[in-house]
């Protein structure tokens, strides 16, 4: 059973901690959608993860496309790199802010800090044993997106994803 | 949709793999074994029209093939990639590597 919470607010703010830094302050209140899950990390919860994405009512088709495959590297780093999570769980939050697409990954892992910190690091490159390329995903995100941030916490561990 | 179905049929020698569903994380290891199988055979066009999403496992995958096609001197084409699939293989940047065709006529 997959549960999506949806809701839409008249406010659209972004709180401090979600905030992306860089990003324009809103300059007048306007309608935020907005849909959260919470997904198993492992494996088998890309499912879900594609279920939730296509379930929002607030994106165009070519907008979940895009939701969609970055979040989807995403999701399969956090499975590759930073399991186990506590409780096994990421929260994933798809918001639309003042026409601003926003995905947001939370949970806490012991091994993210240090992930976060060499992920970027990587080029595509091929692996014998796997009989494939690796190490495009992060790429793929990127160029997907307008921000990609990782954030380390003491609490939560955050990836933001701006289109 | 959350099944991959991988499907094969022949246009003269060549092999047509049909992909329909999610090439992701999970499913990209049965969509390597059968591609790898059908090139085994001799040619082969995969048709993505029907993939509902497409991940970097399973582009990497499909460059392997490539690579595998050239050093055997054959070719592997893909056949009408939906938009998400298409937008995938843009986002990787290498989209000039991937040899798309929209009829399996522009390789008469």
């Amino acid at each position: 059973m997959i549960h999506v919470e949806s809701r839409r607010s008249a406010t659209g703010e972004l709180s401090p901690a979600e905030a992306v830094p860089g990003s324009r302050p809103p300059s007048s209140p306007a309608r935020a959608a907005e849909a959260t899950i919470s997904i198993e990390v492992e494996r088998e919860g890309i499912f879900a993860f594609e279920y939730f994405i296509d379930s929002l009512d607030f994106t165009s088709e070519s907008e979940g496309a895009k939701l969609k495959l970055a979040g989807s590297e995403i999701f399969d780093n956090l499975v590759k790199h930073a399991s186990p999570v506590a409780g096994g769980m990421a929260t994933v939050r798809a918001t639309r802010r003042r026409g601003v697409l926003y995905l947001f990954f939370a949970f806490k892992s012991p091994s993210f800090r240090e992930y976060a910190a060499r992920c970027f690091d990587y080029e595509p490159i091929f692996d014998n044993r796997a009989r494939r390329w690796r190490g495009m995903g992060l790429r793929m995100t990127r160029n997907l997106s307008s921000d990609l941030r990782f954030r380390a916490g003491t609490l939560l561990d955050r990836v933001i994803i701006r289109f | 949709m959350t099944q991959l179905d991988i499907s094969e049929r022949l246009d003269g020698e060549r092999v047509v793999l049909v992909i329909a569903g999610p090439v992701n994380s999970y499913t990209f290891g049965e969509f390597q074994q059968r591609l790898e199988r059908a090139m085994a055979k001799g040619q082969v066009v995969i048709e993505m029209e029907k993939v509902s999403t497409l991940s970097s496992a399973g582009i990497g995958v499909i460059m392997a093939a490539l690579d595998d096609a050239e050093a055997a001197g054959k070719k592997l084409f893909i056949l009408r990639p939906s938009e998400i699939a298409r937008l995938a293989l843009e986002s990787t940047g290498f989209m000039e590597r991937f040899p798309i065709i929209q009829n399996l006529k522009e390789l008469a």
